[in-house]
């Protein structure tokens, strides 16, 4: 089945691209050029991912974004023209999936489109082994891999690296991260977050001096590479 | 339990060992022992105000510190801040007028003006008012402030000074018994205490000879009593001209009266009549008695008559003061303060004043009455001396005194605001030393209401910085915005064109690449435009060395293709504490200034050092390094290596930025050659308090 793919946007010339673009990769695309438009095509037409202009003429994108993921909703990719990260961090503790920074390169914003699109089909619950690298983590046994090899991880590293494998591909913020492996209380306690990391790429990373599995996004989170199934 | 009232264990365990910790249970305490001292204090001021009770009911500690003219005084002040401060207390500085201050030698008034400023110097408040006697006054005043510490000096007196006067201290100590007081040794009296009896009231020879006609009225009057009654109590007659006479004509007068009143009764009523001689040696107590009332009277009218001298002055000078003050707290600006302040002090000291401001590295006059609008060089000596100093100066000072003026700094919110300037003509003191503590008062007032006056000034300008910066983040937010999407629309158009026509030419992928490029400058212009406008927003936080450094080289991957790049970023560094935007754009630029300079498919190094107390970052290229001399001048706006034959492409905003973005999180940057082989380091230095402390 293909997927279906709602593009939010109110500039025409980029809308237009972003249709033909998806378009080619083979998706079905519904264009809404504002906030009414884009609720209206949400309810009837039912896409599986909307991609969102936070920059909207008639609503603050910011604030259509819960009602668009409100389950059982589309996944959201964030468009976003500012490189200001405090934006980004509340799109995505609002619940988007992903974010990607204008101008995008096209090639990065196919690869987004296709990891969210793959994390919504596969719900969290039923996702059990997920491979990273030369590595992998089974979530039901709670055990990691390295080259066929067990490593050893403290229970918080475990805990992050579980929470990341949940959402492969998917970058999760700082505070997000916090609130579920160290509780609702240290959520603005980064340090513990980039110590733990710091633990978990000496272990996974084939390089942890550059890592290219747990990748780090400025001032906005974590994100896990997984490998495409 | 289910409905909720009762503490699952767990919870209740959990409950105890997160919410109640030791730190949180003393905080708690605190909170409500300072909650429930408000609220006490608050009802016991309604109580009393209530009922008008006197007595020391204190809430907080209150200092009351009595000071004279004499030299230890400021001792005592200093005794009494450390004292206040020890117990968090508001102090006062108080010094009770008696009739003793009418007759202080100007050394000694001074000293006593200096000791009150320096209390209001230290935070006091100051007051003096006028009494009877100084324990008199103490206690009225501390009753008044209910103080609950008093500190006085106790003179070395001798025994006999005492005996007369009685010690201040022995009887604060018998009367104030909630109170406590301190007693610090004070020195010897500089002068000595004149006694009483020799009042410095001036007696005419005219009222002699009122007194000497009251007499002689009575005697009259005494003698037609006689006739009538008989003489028995005629004494008592003479009692009226005696008392009268000490009343409205002071001691002596009285005394006169007295010994007149006394005579005239032996002359005429004693036996035997119309001699001086007493018989009976009870009419010689008649004698004693009349001299004895003169000589009470006298002192007692003589008190009242001091005191309400005192009363008149003080409430002449609070009628100035409330004048003063209310002219001030209409003055909208600094130039009506001035000139409200210069024609008060000049009509009232009788002189000519000045106000001087600063403005534009020296003092200016702001206003003057008459007007004016040149000092002497030596006045101007004297005006910028008080003004830096924050001290008096000129004539009448110990600085300068050789000037026609006198300087006085007005202090305003932590620092000396302007000064005013008195002169007279005639080359005697502008103020009178017994005017000093009124001067003093006007001009605290003139610094109270320039410091309103600032404050209003300041918020007013707080309101439109306030502004500019709103507008200045919408006008950057949206030029970002409208930058971006044409960019969007090339970068997609060429993508699109790409994948329609065949993604090997070279003229797609040139597009692309210049239009990342073009977006890279958009992003420094708009760094740019931050840093100069002073508007960035810092969000700091912990950050990993080797997170920013990953993350940087991956966006500048595809840019910088033509170069390897090597990172020695160990990962055992401490965390830094840096805003992780600003610090990624710093990372950017000095790569992108890397790439520009090293020649294609050298190298670029990233290498992190922890140095004893610093963390270092440092870029390093094989270009062909910097021309001496260009070290300190790298991080300049628009700073282009003159004459260099790499006319790379950039706008000489990249280091400019990373200077910029750097100084605003606390880092130092710096450039060298490097010391290996060719080629150029520019280094990040993170100073030992950004560094964080390991965790487990």
């Amino acid at each position: 089945m293909t997927a279906k793919i709602l593009i939010v946007e109110d500039e025409v010339s980029i809308r237009r691209l972003l249709v033909r673009t998806l378009e080619r990769a083979g998706y079905a695309v519904v264009e809404a050029g504002d906030a009414r438009a884009a609720l209206a095509a949400r309810a009837i037409d039912k896409p599986d991912l909307v991609l969102l202009d936070l920059g909207l003429p008639d609503r603050d994108g910011l604030e259509l974004l819960p009602i668009l993921v409100k389950p059982p909703g589309p996944a959201v990719i964030v468009l976003t023209a500012r490189e200001a990260t405090d934006e980004k961090v509340i799109a995505l503790d609002l619940g988007a999936d992903d974010y990607v920074t204008k101008p995008f390169d096209t090639d990065e914003l196919l690869a987004r489109v296709r990891s969210a699109l793959r994390r919504a089909a596969k719900a969290a619950a039923e996702r059990v082994v997920v491979g990273f690298g030369d590595a992998s983590i089974d979530l039901v046994e709670r055990r990691v891999t390295r080259s066929g090899g067990e490593v050893r991880l403290t229970p918080k590293e475990y805990a992050l690296l579980a929470e990341l494998a949940r959402h492969p591909g998917r970058v999760l913020t700082h505070a997000q991260l916090l609130r579920t492996v160290w509780g609702p209380a240290h959520v603005d306690d980064v340090g513990y977050l980039r110590v733990t990391m710091r633990g978990l790429r000496r272990k996974l990373e084939p390089d942890p001096a550059a890592p290219v599995l747990l990748r780090n996004e400025p001032g906005v989170g974590y994100r896990l590479q997984g490998n495409d199934p | 339990m289910q409905a909720g009232k009762v503490y699952v264990p767990e919870e209740a365990s959990r409950a105890l060992g997160h919410f109640f910790s030791r730190s949180n249970l003393t905080m708690l305490r605190e909170l409500a022992l300072r909650r429930a001292a408000q609220v006490i204090d608050a009802k016991m001021l309604a109580e009393l105000r209530a009922q008008s009770l006197a007595g020391p009911y204190a809430a907080g500690e209150r200092v009351l510190v009595a000071v004279s003219e004499l030299s230890s005084a400021p001792e005592l002040v200093r005794a009494a801040k450390r004292l206040a401060d020890a117990l968090g207390a508001r102090w006062t500085a108080l010094h009770v007028e008696t009739r003793r201050s009418a007759r202080l030698a100007p050394s000694d008034r001074r000293r006593l003006a200096d000791t009150l400023a320096l209390a209001s110097s230290l935070k006091a408040d100051t007051a003096t008012i006028p009494a009877e006697r100084v324990t008199e006054g103490v206690k009225r005043f501390a009753a008044e402030l209910r103080a609950t510490q008093i500190v006085i000096g106790k003179s070395r007196r001798s025994w006999w000074f005492q005996l007369r006067y009685g010690s201040v201290v022995d009887e604060l100590v018998r009367d104030m018994s909630a109170v406590a007081i301190h007693v610090l040794p004070a020195g010897e009296d500089s002068v000595p205490v004149e006694p009483l009896i020799r009042s410095t009231e001036r007696t005419r020879p005219l009222d002699y000879a009122r007194a000497a006609g009251m007499v002689a009225l009575t005697t009259g009057v005494g003698v037609i009593v006689s006739r009538l009654i008989g003489d028995g109590n005629v004494d008592l007659i003479f009692l009226v001209p005696v008392t009268v006479a000490a009343l409205l004509y002071g001691l002596r007068p009285g005394l006169a009266a007295g010994v007149l009143a006394a005579l005239a009764f032996n002359f005429f009523f004693l036996p035997p009549l119309y001699t001086f001689t007493i018989a009976d040696p009870r009419n010689a107590v008649t004698v004693v008695v009349l001299l004895g009332v003169a000589a009470v009277v006298s002192q007692l009218a003589s008190r009242v008559r001091a005191q309400a001298a005192l009363a008149a002055t003080s409430a002449r000078q609070n009628a100035v003061l409330a004048g003063f003050a209310s002219a001030l707290a209409a003055a909208p600006d600094e130039v009506a303060l001035a000139q409200a302040l210069a024609g008060e002090t000049a009509a009232l000291f009788d002189a000519r004043a000045v106000y001087l401001t600063p403005q534009d590295g020296s003092l200016a006059i702001l206003a003057a009455v008459p007007p004016e609008d040149t000092l002497d060089a030596v006045a101007r000596a004297a005006g910028d001396w008080a003004f830096d100093r924050g001290q008096p100066a000129g004539r009448g000072s110990d600085t300068l005194p050789a000037s026609d003026w006198l300087f006085l700094p007005v202090a305003a919110a932590g620092g000396t605001r302007a000064i005013l300037g008195l002169g007279r003509d005639d080359s005697r003191d502008p103020v009178r030393i017994d005017q000093r503590g009124l001067l003093a008062a006007l001009i605290d007032q003139a610094g109270l209401a320039l410091a309103r006056i600032h404050a209003e000034r300041e918020m007013a300008g707080v309101v439109r910085l306030e502004e500019r910066d709103r507008l200045r983040s919408a006008l950057l937010a949206s030029i970002g915005h409208d930058l971006r999407s044409p960019l969007t629309t090339i970068v997609a158009t060429a993508a699109d064109l790409a994948a329609r026509y065949g993604a090997n030419d070279p003229a797609f992928g040139a597009m692309t690449a210049e239009a990342a490029r073009l977006q890279r400058f958009v992003t420094n212009l708009l760094d740019m435009a931050q840093v100069e406008a002073g508007a960035l927003k810092l969000d700091i936080a912990p950050i990993d060395l080797t997170d920013a450094v990953a993350s940087a080289v991956h966006d500048v991957r595809s840019a910088l293709s033509d170069h390897a790049i090597v990172l020695d970023v160990p990962s055992d560094l401490p965390l830094i504490r840096a805003d992780a935007r600003l610090l990624h754009h710093c990372l950017i630029n000095l790569l992108d200034n890397a790439g520009k300079f090293g020649a294609p498919g050298t190298p670029i190094s990233i290498v992190a050092m922890r140095m004893p107390d610093t963390l270092t970052l440092r870029v390093l290229d094989e270009g062909p390094g910097l021309p001496p001399g260009f070290e300190t001048g790298a991080f300049d706006r628009f700073a282009r290596i003159e004459g260099s034959d790499r006319t790379r492409e950039g706008t000489g905003l990249g280091l400019a930025i990373v200077k910029g973005f750097a100084d605003a999180m606390g880092f130092a940057v710096s450039a060298a050659n490097r010391a290996d082989r060719i080629g150029a380091a520019f280094a990040l230095t993170i100073p030992a308090a950004l560094l964080v402390r390991e965790t487990a």
